[in-house]
């Protein structure tokens, strides 16, 4: 199946629903939502949430990688999160 | 078997070899190695305990408590080195046991084996070190570890080892990454992260690779290491030697964490979620799903009694307490 960049947005927001279903009472359901801060992501969301798009998406996402790479992890978004799974899914191989 | 005209039967392979190679490891080379730790935003971690719940844990000041939680997190980055450690040698084992028809799972290998021994090294340096503290692995680990070494097939020890326990454990202390304020643990982490993500590819590939009779000849041997693993894994969150030095008492500490376990949903995460990681390399099993929900919970309070963990707490000042 094919994803556009909303399509991708959309199944992430879909997933964080399923795997994190408590959210801050400020968070907004958008690509600027932070894990950590509004969808209070943790070790095993963040195993989960990797399981669940990897299943959805039929590719590795590695979600700790995503996470490694980023210099502040609070500034990590939902928008974030989609753009690397848009990444893996078309990455050469 | 000297041929240098071996080829590699995937590009994918190929790729994620050269990025490998590529990948230059500069923990090492952190300026932070030559400054002091912080040891008070170190224990400022942010996390809770498996005893939060505890009236003996509550009792403590809030000081206390965050002594007990960074002890704890030091417990586990030792569990994630002797893992490491483990990796080496099964990484040997993998390289001298896999099809050598081409270079891909050999050569591929052969960068793990390179990766855990960085890792293993410079969390041992960190730990040794700059924190000054050295805790034995878990014995559940240690005896799956043991098992993973006689393991014949190298299939089962790349699923096992690196699907089951290291992806396992990358997932659970990322968090670290974002709870931790330490910066030089945080580099290490990050950096130990990125190798697994080309770990993770190549198990993928392996898998994906495998003919449907060999899928079907180690079922039975992979649901088995599968389940053991994993009651390795929940057995290793239970920090009982950091517990005994506090004096909790041992059934208390039992009950407690499994129940704060329960209440985070991490024994749903262990029945439920993990075996999808052995589906998605096509062992679906639901054997293998059965077992870890009426079996699990018990493994681990049989762990907790029947292993008596032996450990070497060292302070800052080089003094070595047996505990």
């Amino acid at each position: 199946m094919m994803y556009d960049h909303q399509g991708i947005l959309t199944a992430v927001l879909q997933i964080l629903d399923e795997v994190c279903p408590e959210r801050s009472a400020n968070a907004t359901r958008s690509a600027q939502a932070s894990l950590i801060d509004d969808y209070y992501i943790d070790s095993l969301k963040i195993a989960e949430l990797s399981l669940l798009l990897e299943e959805t998406f039929d590719v590795s996402v590695f979600i700790p990688h995503l996470i490694a790479s980023v210099s502040d992890p609070h500034d990590l978004t939902v928008g974030a999160l989609a753009e690397f799974v848009r990444s893996n899914l078309t990455e050469p191989t | 078997m000297l041929n240098p005209d071996l080829p590699f039967a995937s590009a994918e392979i190929e790729k994620l070899l050269g990025d490998a190679a590529c990948a230059t490891w500069t923990v090492s080379q952190d300026p932070l190695w030559d400054r002091p730790l912080d040891f008070e935003r170190l224990k400022e971690v942010g996390t809770a305990s498996l005893l939060q719940d505890i009236p003996s844990f509550t009792a403590l000041s809030i000081t206390q408590r965050n002594e007990v939680i960074h002890r704890e997190g030091l417990y586990h980055l030792h569990n994630l080195m002797a893992g490491e450690h483990l990796g080496v040698f099964l990484a040997a084992q993998i390289i001298r046991d896999c099809p050598n028809d081409s270079l891909d799972c050999a050569y591929f290998t052969s960068t793990i084996l390179a990766d855990e021994r960085n890792h293993m090294l410079a969390l041992r340096r960190y730990l040794r070190e700059k924190v000054g503290i050295v805790f034995s692995p878990n014995p559940a680990l240690a005896r799956i570890f043991d098992e993973l070494m006689r393991e014949t097939s190298y299939e089962v020890k790349l699923l096992a080892s690196q699907l089951c326990l290291e992806w396992t454990a990358v997932s659970l202390i990322s968090s670290i990454q974002f709870k931790n304020p330490e910066p030089l643990l945080r580099n290490i982490l990050a950096a130990i992260v990125r190798d697994e993500g080309r770990h993770l590819r190549f198990n993928r590939w392996v898998f994906a690779h495998l003919t449907s009779a060999r899928i079907a000849e180690l079922q039975p041997r992979m649901e088995e290491m599968f389940f053991e693993t994993t009651v390795a894994i929940v057995a290793s969150f239970f920090a009982i030697p950091v517990w005994q030095q506090y004096g909790f008492a041992p059934d208390a500490c039992r009950d407690y964490a499994l129940r704060d376990l329960h209440a985070r949903g991490a024994m749903r995460y262990f029945t439920r979620i993990l075996p999808r990681q052995l589906k998605r390399c096509r062992f679906k099993s639901d054997r293998l799903i059965h077992l870890l929900e009426t079996e699990l919970e018990q493994r681990i309070v049989d762990a907790h009694f029947e292993l008596q963990p032996t450990c070497i707490a060292t302070d800052t000042t080089g003094i070595r307490h047996d505990v």
